[in-house]
């Protein structure tokens, strides 16, 4: 099993940096970043909110880098399931106000909308909702790629990407030290062309792992058939 | 050849010795920093020195007198006058007392016509003491005995026969003036160096009588040096038909002419030490009993009767590398040869010793007392390339190691002819006489600063002794094992970002057989230009 120490010791043995573990450990936190980043393989199930009656935008947590899916529970009295929210454009939010969103399906039965991200006044980081929610207490779940927290020393579980993937992740850690200290480009460059390289690979695995195979095929004689 | 992206820096030649006087990045590129215990070989190579045995461990007080040569009665004697007693010593060491005054300093005889002369007048023939012309020094050149009472110098006659008794006429001496006192003296060919307190002159042409029938001088007196003032009469020796004198400034080499007696410019030898030796003046040391032997001048420090250092001059090199000695058998104040071997006596013990320094082997991997005497090298500051901070990343060094033959013991069976009688008891059935080496290991220190004690312009003389080494060296992980084919550099992970890269390697053991062939650092550039 991979640890924290063991690339914090690989970085600074193979790439031969007389540099301090902390600055190896942050080049590798940076990276270990990137890569999740890249890769989309950190996905998170969080919760924002609850719902408060007359409220639109609910903050989204610093660590989410993008929002595939957005359930919205319809009572507070409802399981862990909620009503799946459509992605929808910033400025749907407006134009919903003005009525130009028509909401079909299920939505009067059981609820329903939009969501998009914005941001608030000072920039903060926003999810936003429509219909504006008019109770309390409902569960807003949000399905989101997340940038992993700082690896520490330690805390193995901190590493969020698969064992295979360690390699890479010092190689782009030297790439960061030849360029930065070394101020060595040439030879940082195939340390970063790995570590690009484990991050579509990376990319690809997570996209097998949450792609389906779709719906099933009719064939139709004479049309598809 | 370098590896891609890497710079391959080679430290090969070591033959300009030590320069611990010099600032370390300063050092010329066939020189280190300090270099301990070890000599140069023929080719260059620096070699950790022998180490000695016992020719008698008998202490005997502290040493005033150890020499060895023919006089007029016992043929080759060895004579040891000490605080403790005066001693002729057998070739096993044995002490035998003879009646030979002892001085109440450390003192350089001189022998002329098998009687050997000690300051205050005495004398010791081999086999009985007797006295002479008093005087504070002695010197014999163009075959007369020169005595320097005061500032005046008087000589013998010439003995016309083999045993004939010396005579100083009334008018048979030369008075040097300028208000000087006599020192030191030393005969060079047919003339005498005088040594005074305000200079050298030389009194030439002592192989003829100081007037001719018509009254014409015929021996000189010149003023050599005006400033050059001897440190220690201890510290002269001969070499090569010239003197090595420590004077209080320098070392310096004086020679005559080849084709005539007219003497030469003075050649300092110090110049690679001279801080080192500036310091141990000021601080009031004295040179012990010099000696030069193989072409090596050796030179020790003395504080009283402490040993403070051992310095190691290479002469018979062009550029004279310098060395310095330390452990047990380095503690040596006064050097004798008895024709086969070079012996030692101890300071402040006078202890005698038989020095095995040009003979390294298994034998004489430690000192007499079982200490493994320390080696190292330090090398100078090496640049790393473009006078900014690049990253060394590996050391290798070639080196030739052998381990030392250490303690006995049994396993197995006793093997027939293996086991020595009396030494132990027959071991039981099954039981083998094994011998087996002890550890030896090379480590390698790094360090990217200069000085740990005095800063390079920040020292003021004669307030305290010049930093050691200098540095602390952070030890890198690993050692390196014996190596006797020298088929195998050993590499150490250096990983650090320096602007000078300076090294130090030492010796943890008692190897038997260790010189140093090379040292490489790989480093790899920085792409920064300031």
């Amino acid at each position: 099993m991979v640890t924290v120490a063991q690339l914090v010791q690989n970085v600074l043995t193979e790439g031969n940096f007389d540099a301090t573990e902390p600055q190896a450990l942050q080049w590798l936190s940076r990276r270990h970043e990137l890569i999740c980043a890249r890769s989309k393989c950190f996905r998170k199930n969080l919760e924002v909110g609850p719902t408060v009656a007359g409220t639109r935008s609910y903050a989204v947590p610093a660590e989410v880098v993008e929002i595939h899916e957005v359930q919205v529970t319809s009572s507070p009295e409802t399981g862990s399931l909620g009503v799946p929210y459509g992605a929808a454009k910033h400025s749907d939010i407006a134009e919903g106000a003005l009525g130009y969103i028509w909401l079909g399906g299920l939505y009067l039965a059981v609820g329903g909308g939009i969501y998009t991200r914005g941001y608030g006044a000072t920039g903060e980081d926003k999810l936003s909702l429509y219909p504006t929610p008019t109770e309390n207490g409902l569960q807003i779940k949000v399905f989101a790629v997340c940038r992993p927290e700082d690896l520490t020393v330690g805390e193995d579980a901190g590493l969020k990407i698969p064992p295979e993937f360690a390699d890479a992740l010092v190689s782009g850690a030297i790439a960061t030290g030849l360029s930065r200290l070394e101020a060595r480009g040439d030879l940082a460059a195939e340390h970063e062309s790995r570590f690009a390289q484990a991050c579509d690979e990376l990319r690809g695995q997570t996209a097998k792992r949450f792609r389906g195979s779709g719906p099933a095929t009719i064939r139709v004689i004479g049309f598809n058939a | 050849m370098a590896v891609s992206g890497l710079t391959r820096l080679v430290l090969q030649d070591l033959s300009g010795g030590m320069f611990p006087s010099l600032a370390p990045e300063l050092i010329p590129a066939d020189g280190a920093f300090e270099i301990t215990n070890g000599l140069l070989d023929e080719e260059n190579v620096v070699y950790r020195r022998g180490g000695t045995t016992y020719l008698s461990p008998l202490a005997s007080g502290s040493v005033r007198l150890f020499w060895s040569g023919y006089l007029k009665h016992g043929e080759q004697q060895t004579i040891l006058l000490s605080t403790g007693g005066s001693f002729r010593l057998t070739s096993t060491g044995e002490h035998v007392t003879i009646g030979a005054p002892g001085p109440a300093v450390l003192t350089r005889p001189q022998v002329f016509q098998g009687i050997l002369y000690l300051p205050g007048g005495n004398t010791w023939d081999g086999e009985s003491a007797g006295s002479a012309r008093n005087g504070e020094h002695y010197a014999v050149a163009g075959n007369r005995l020169l005595v320097a009472e005061g500032s005046k110098v008087a000589f013998s006659n010439v003995p016309k026969a083999e045993g004939e008794a010396l005579t100083f006429e009334a008018n048979n001496f030369h008075q040097l003036p300028g208000g000087v006192r006599i020192t030191g003296m030393e005969g060079l060919r047919t003339s005498c160096v005088v040594f005074t307190t305000q200079g050298i002159w030389i009194i030439g042409g002592l192989n003829h009588n100081l007037t001719d029938e018509a009254g014409n001088v015929q021996q000189t007196l010149d003023r050599y040096s005006a400033d050059a003032v001897l440190w220690g009469t201890t510290g002269i020796a001969g070499w090569a038909g010239g003197l090595i004198v420590p004077c209080k400034d320098n070392i310096w080499l004086m020679e005559l002419g080849v084709s005539s007696e007219k003497a030469a410019p003075f050649r300092s030898i110090s110049g690679p030490i001279q801080s080192t030796y500036r310091s141990y003046v000021a601080q009031g040391y004295q040179p012990g009993a010099a000696y030069v032997y193989r072409g090596h001048y050796f030179l020790p420090l003395l504080s009283g009767d402490t040993h403070i250092d051992t310095l190691v001059c290479r002469l018979d090199s062009p550029k004279m590398p310098w060395t310095r000695l330390k452990g047990f058998g380095a503690k040596v104040a006064a050097y004798a040869y008895d024709g086969t071997r070079l012996l030692g006596a101890l300071t402040g013990s006078s202890v005698t010793l038989k020095l095995a320094y040009f003979e390294p082997n298994s034998e004489v991997a430690a000192d007499a007392d079982g200490s493994a005497h320390p080696f190292s090298v330090t090398t100078r500051d090496i640049a790393t390339g473009n006078l900014v901070p690049n990253t060394v990343m590996k050391a290798r060094l070639s080196y030739r190691m052998r381990g030392s033959l250490g303690a006995k013991s049994f396993r197995g069976g006793a093997e027939w002819g293996g086991f020595f009688w009396n030494e132990k008891d027959w071991g039981e059935e099954g039981e083998t006489f094994i011998e087996e080496a002890q550890p030896v290991s090379l480590s390698m220190g790094f360090n990217a600063t200069s000085f740990a004690g005095a800063e390079w312009g920040e020292f003021n003389w004669g307030e305290s002794a010049w930093a050691s080494t200098g540095g602390s060296f952070t030890v890198l992980e690993g050692t390196a094992p014996p190596d006797p084919e020298a088929l195998t550099p050993h590499v150490w992970r250096v990983g650090r970002k320096v602007r000078y890269a300076r090294v130090n390697i030492s010796l943890s053991g008692p190897a038997s057989d260790l010189s140093i062939r090379a040292l490489e650092l790989f480093i790899r550039p920085t792409g920064r230009t300031i």
